[in-house]
């Protein structure tokens, strides 16, 4: 169901892109924004809820989440840190 | 904001432990991509209104694609370890570490095209980056250099995050801190699902 995901993204992008912006349609959008990712956080709470897997395996779940955390972080500053000693002139 | 997503996704927990069989349980799907799709939409107007930012930005666009390739090598780098750590299919650990700290939307992609199992991963994880985030910007931004603070980031630096960017370097490096955010934004869910499918 990858092709919802595309075609929404794309058409708000395109539609916000050329619409006038005043102060209450970014307020709406925005509250609307909100109630979506609200709503979409309940249910995917009662997806884990809802199957005994996860909450049996609640603490490898978790070392596995904090591992993957960690390394991008490490991985990501590591290459900015890298990219810029690289093309110090261009950066500075 | 942070409060509010740990009290919705504990009390979606505590609901689905507790009514294991009623009818948005059986739904749950369905309900997942209908509500998805109407949040994209609203996400992808929010990425579209920022136009009059790319005004400002041309002279520090080499910043920005350094940063956000930079950015995107590494977590990609570390999700795949991360994924033979545990020996995880590389796609599920790619597609989790291409978050970039998103965490709602990341873990929401992957419940809803791969299992709740690697979207509650996805979720965690990300949270975790976020956490690590505030942790870490400021003594990155004294140890090694600006531009690497807005390395643990990710996508939040658009938002969330981009406060403490912005307080602990200064105003070239917290713009392109935003620019950086509102692209790996952008990308997130389109790279997601295709990270995951792909490898």
């Amino acid at each position: 169901m990858m092709w919802v995901i595309f075609v929404a993204v794309t058409l708000g992008g395109v539609l916000g892109f050329f619409l006038k912006w005043r102060e209450s349609l970014k307020k709406a959008v925005s509250n609307l924004q909100l109630l979506g990712l609200t709503l979409l956080l309940f249910f995917m709470g009662v997806s884990v809820g809802s199957n005994p897997d996860i909450v049996d395996n609640l603490s490898l779940i978790g070392l596995k989440s904090f591992m993957y955390g960690l390394l991008s972080v490490i991985f990501s500053v590591l290459a900015i840190f890298i990219a810029t000693k690289i093309f110090r002139r261009k950066t500075s | 904001m942070s409060l509010l997503v740990v009290i919705t996704v504990s009390l979606g927990i505590l609901y689905g432990v507790l009514f294991n069989d009623n009818p948005i349980v059986a739904n749950l799907d369905l309900l997942i991509q209908v509500t998805l799709g109407f949040l994209l939409f609203f996400v992808g107007l929010d990425i579209g209104s920022n136009r009059s930012v790319f005004k400002g930005i041309k002279d520090k666009i080499f910043s920005v694609l350094l940063v956000t390739l930079s950015i995107i090598i590494g977590s990609l780098t570390g999700g795949l370890l991360t994924a033979l750590l545990f020996a995880m299919r590389p796609g599920e650990g790619l597609a989790i570490a291409a978050g970039f700290g998103w965490y709602s939307l990341s873990g929401i992609i992957l419940t809803n095209i791969g299992n709740a199992e690697l979207g509650s991963i996805a979720f965690l994880s990300n949270v975790f980056r976020e956490l690590l985030t505030f942790l870490m910007v400021p003594v990155i931004a004294v140890k090694l250099n600006y531009l690497s603070a807005i390395g643990p980031a990710g996508a939040t630096s658009m938002d969330t995050t981009l406060p403490i960017i912005s307080k602990n370097t200064d105003p070239h490096t917290a713009l392109v801190a935003f620019v950086n955010g509102l692209i790996l934004t952008a990308v997130v869910p389109f790279l997601v699902p295709l990270l995951y499918t792909l490898f």
